[in-house]
């Protein structure tokens, strides 16, 4: 057995014949048992490691296969993303049993997550420029909706995953050669500005986020929810190689400080505008932008081992986080016409569960003490203050952007006519995994411990880095 | 971890209410049941001393190089002094339950130990980041437990604004962390430049802004949980100051703004205190004032005297805003009580005015003026006329209602004789007896002239709705204005990067951000 076909392989081809699975139940427990499954498996086996199993039989896990001339390895190193990423994706699958779509999010979720993990065990890695492609046009039919005119942000979505394709492929045509150190600096800055400006467009950084709010405006939350968990981690992680891999782009000080600037930039932006925003499910889209620009500031701390844990150790606060939100705002969209404020005002008192996810959720994401996000937002803040006043001030802005649009949220929800009694609309499947999902945020937020024995392998999926 | 008792004992009592309330068991099984958890968690809180100072419960954080801080309980002799205070209040609250006009509410009673149990968690924080996260989960019980009882949207929406105060409260200590050398891990480790923003954020966080009430139509909230909630809030956010190094809070050239400020604040709280039409409505202005003593003493250096005026706020608050079916004898009992708040010597306050720092002998006349006009407001507030017939109840309610307010002023003559640094002491007497000089005179002369009980009792209550609270709305309606305004510009730019030109306003964007780190870098 080869880990690359436990774990790409056959999500993949589950997803495909999850498709035809007649009923959307019977997808979502497929799948989500499936992802958990792969998640607990590579949690247990780590794979170039024999183990035996019962006393009954040796395993062993391959980490690496060849496919058309190139390798696709998976190797311990990789143990953490597994685990986390199939986790996720269970997560998100069992939601989609309370919001509806189930099947779709099933089959073609899984055949993205498989997709974004061939994206990190592909080498030469530039080749996950490609995959990564390939999953966002997956995406494009989970939020597009049959009998709907397709949105502008869903276009600007595509439009943006594609440009970066050629500019990081051919960067990584540029460079070939550069690996160790620069020996021309004229290709070198030419490289840099093309990769520059590809992972501008994959990662959304500000001004090329605007997909983000267009699309969580326009299209299903709960589908929104799972790309803004997914793809931006894996775009992440697809930089994060890069640095790993070039010595003249890990060891350059200016690069870290634009990534620094451009980081809190994003965040900032993301954050100020979620705290004027009057749509509830733009906001969710300018949370995410503020997310992005805080993983960008976190891996650009002058301690690259700090940083790391930090980007690492987020994705799955976040990932309640949206989660939790996004099936909130899933009910919140079933009833009422729009998710603007407007529409949304006083709902709180017939959806309590959901009022309060959509709150607790964004005051997480806000880094508030108590729910999960906040142990690891307070030491990116500490780090960045070690910086200066101005890095500091900058993202204790955007959090503050955050909290009010928190708050903004729950001033409207909660502001119903006189003498509303309370009741729960919500079915009680939607109340539990919304109920279950607040919970989660302060249970991690109390225990972040949880997440130390994941972190251990960190320094091995990026060598350099972490020296 | 004899603390740990406290904390089961409330549990037990949350647990044991809720089976009888699914039992639909009459209300007083439920009284009788909150009774006695209250007293034996009441009780237990003198066990804390046995292990005494120690830390009670440490939650490592992992991995180390992430996490510098961790949650840590701590108990001591300050916390314990708070926890006790607000055990002794959770449990006359519900003693004197059955005695209030406004009714009964086993789910009132349920809140007041859960707010008992959150209060004490905040006293027994080891480290500015178990504070933070206490102070949020109060602040988060606060919130859900006024929007579920308003009945009005102005009341929903003031319930998020001064949840949104606090948490800017908040905001203020992790800035300070993150930003002013007071890192989480340790109250020890705070600088001078921190402190300001930790003054603001106890300042924000003590509960009184907004000042308009929201639980003004909620009268069995205002009486019993509402005191609970509004004392342990105040209380909690006032114990950091008793934990903070001395001498490092401010740097001394700002001290004396500082100090002018606070007896401002005083003078103010005091007066509005003094002259309100009922202790309910003055409950803001009460733990304003106090509030700026406590501040004002630990400025001074003096946390024992800030923790003094923490305790007095919550003991003698609690005997005041309980004090419903009224009696002469009782009245004038507590009224004798009530000379515990005169910083005469052997008394829990006979340490506030004690401290490392100078106080300009300009303030002192204001200080103690402010403090004389508290006590006239306790004395005042105590003689208003009966909400209800005690004769009325029966017997056993007749007995639980005094020992429900004797069991408050016994603790406030326990906390200064015993138990803590405050204890035992003579403190500055002469401050002491020009208050209870200047009190006694003025009482002694009201009195005389027979105007001060009609004057309570004939104050319209529109005066309740003091001029400092308009120019806040007025301030709230210009800060509205500016976010609007804000708004208007943002919606404007996001149209912009998101209409049809957008992309070319994105391009111009990017390339304007090139250039800039061209110069830059």
């Amino acid at each position: 057995m080869s880990a690359p076909l436990i774990w790409i392989g056959l999500p993949f081809a589950l997803g495909l014949l999850l498709l035809l699975v007649p009923r959307d139940h019977w997808a979502a427990w497929l799948g989500g048992f499936f992802a958990a499954f792969l998640s607990l498996l590579a949690l247990l086996a780590p794979t170039d490691t024999a183990l035996n199993v019962f006393g009954l039989f040796s395993l062993r896990i391959d980490s690496t296969v060849s496919l058309l001339g190139r390798q696709v390895s998976l190797t311990p190193a990789a143990q953490i993303i597994l685990v986390l990423v199939y986790a996720i994706g269970a997560f998100w699958i069992f939601g989609g049993l309370a919001v509806g779509n189930a099947r779709r999010l099933a089959a073609l979720g899984l055949m993205s997550i498989a997709l974004l993990t061939a994206s990190l065990a592909i080498r030469p890695f530039l080749y996950a420029a490609i995959l990564i492609q390939g999953a966002v046009l997956l995406a494009v039919f989970m939020l597009a909706e049959a009998g709907k005119p397709t949105g502008r942000g869903l276009i600007r979505f595509l439009v943006y995953h594609t440009l970066a394709l050629p500019f990081i492929l051919f960067a990584g045509f540029l460079l070939t050669g550069v690996e160790v150190g620069p020996r021309d600096l004229a290709i070198v800055l030419q490289a840099a500005i093309l990769l520059g400006l590809g992972f501008a467009f994959l990662l959304a950084i500000f001004p090329l986020s605007t997909w983000l709010p267009m699309l969580a405006e326009e299209s299903s939350p709960y589908m929104v929810g799972f790309i803004l968990s997914t793809f931006p981690t894996f775009a992440l992680l697809f930089g994060l190689n890069f640095i790993d891999r070039y010595a003249w782009i890990r060891e350059s000080q200016a690069f870290f400080q634009v990534l620094q600037t451009v980081g809190l930039l994003t965040a900032l932006s993301g954050g100020l505008w979620a705290a004027f925003e009057r749509h509830a499910g733009r906001i969710f889209g300018y949370a995410a932008v503020a997310e992005i620009g805080f993983s960008l500031a976190a891996v650009s701390l002058p301690e690259r081992m700090l940083g790391l844990e930090i980007v690492f150790f987020m994705i799955v606060p976040r990932a309640l986080a949206y989660g939790t939100w996004a099936m909130s705002l899933a009910v919140l969209r079933d009833a009422a016409p729009d998710l603007r404020y407007l529409s949304l005002q006083g709902l709180a008192r017939q959806y309590p569960a959901a009022a309060l996810g959509v709150f607790i959720s964004l005051f997480s994401l806000g880094g508030a003490p108590l729910l999960a996000v906040f142990p690891v937002r307070q030491a990116l803040w500490e780090g960045l203050s070690a910086q200066g006043f101005l890095p500091a001030l900058w993202m204790g802005l955007a959090s503050l952007g955050l909290w009010i649009a928190s708050l903004r949220c729950l001033a409207v929800l909660t502001m119903s006519p006189e003498n509303v009694e309370w009741e729960s609309r919500e079915t009680s499947l939607q109340r539990t995994m919304i109920l279950i999902g607040v919970a989660s945020m302060f249970v991690v937020g109390l225990l972040p411990q949880w997440a130390a024995p994941l972190l251990q392998n960190l320094s091995g999926l990026f060598s350099q880095i972490s020296r | 971890m004899l603390v740990l008792l406290t904390f089961g004992f409330y549990s037990l009592t949350a647990l044991a209410l809720g089976v009888l309330r699914i039992l639909r068991r009459p209300f007083s099984y439920s009284w009788l049941v909150s009774a006695l958890g209250a007293l034996l968690a009441w009780g237990s809180v003198f066990a804390w001393r046995l292990e005494m100072p120690a830390p009670v419960l440490e939650n490592a954080w992992l991995p180390l190089t992430l996490f510098r801080a961790a949650p840590a309980l701590l108990v001591d002799e300050i916390a314990w002094i708070y926890g006790l205070a607000l055990a002794s209040l959770a449990l006359a609250v519900i003693l004197t339950a059955p005695a209030q006009s406004t009714g009964v509410s086993p789910t009132a009673w349920l809140g007041t130990l859960g707010l008992a149990a959150g209060g004490m968690l905040a006293f027994l924080a080891g480290n500015p980041l178990t504070l933070v996260m206490v102070w949020t989960a109060l602040d988060l019980l606060e919130l859900f437990n006024t929007l579920r009882l308003a009945r009005k949207p102005g009341l929903s929406e003031r319930a998020v604004v001064s949840f949104g105060i606090r948490a800017l409260g908040t905001g203020f200590v992790l800035w300070a962390s993150a930003t002013n050398g007071a890192p989480l891990v340790s109250f020890d480790a705070v600088s001078s430049e921190s402190g300001l923003f930790l003054l603001l954020a106890v300042g924000l966080r003590l509960g009184v802004l907004p000042l308009h009430l929201t639980y003004r139509s909620e009268p069995a909230l205002r009486r019993g949980m509402g005191t609970v909630l509004r004392l342990a809030m105040a209380s909690s956010s006032l114990v950091l100051l008793a934990r903070l190094p001395v001498g490092l809070l401010v740097p001394d050239a700002l001290a004396p703004f500082l100090q002018a400020l606070l007896v401002l604040a005083l003078l103010y709280g005091a007066w509005k205190w003094l002259s309100a039409p009922d202790e309910l409505s003055a409950r803001p202005y009460w733990i304003l004032a106090l509030g700026a003593l406590s501040v004002l003493a630990a400025l001074r250096g003096n946390p024992a005297g800030s923790a003094a005026w923490g305790v007095a706020l919550v003991l003698f608050g609690g005997l005041v805003f309980l004090y419903s079916s009224r009696q002469s004898l009782f009245t004038l009992a507590l009224g004798v009580f009530g000379l515990g708040m005169l910083s005469l010597p052997f008394t829990l306050t006979a340490t506030t005015w004690l401290g490392e720092a100078p106080f300009d002998w300009i303030f002192w006349p204001f200080a103690v003026s402010g403090q004389v006009m508290l006590l006239l407001g306790f004395a005042r507030h105590l003689w208003h006329t009966s909400e209800s017939e005690l004769a009325s109840l029966p017997r056993w309610a007749q007995s639980a209602y005094p020992l429900g307010l004797a069991l408050l002023a016994a603790i406030t003559v326990l906390a200064g004789l015993w138990g803590w640094p405050g204890a035992l002491q003579v403190g500055l007497w002469p401050v002491g007896l020009a208050v209870s000089l200047l009190s006694l005179v003025i009482l002694a002369a009201w009195w005389r002239i027979s105007r001060f009980g009609p004057f309570a009792e004939n104050v319209p209550a529109r005066a309740s709705v003091s001029r400092l609270a308009r120019a806040m709305d007025v301030f709230g309606a210009g800060l509205w204005g500016l976010y609007r305004s804000l708004r208007r510009l943002a919606t404007f730019l996001s149209g912009l990067l998101e209409g049809d030109g957008g992309l070319l306003w994105t391009i111009l964007v990017l390339v304007l951000l090139l250039l800039w780190f061209q110069q830059v870098l």
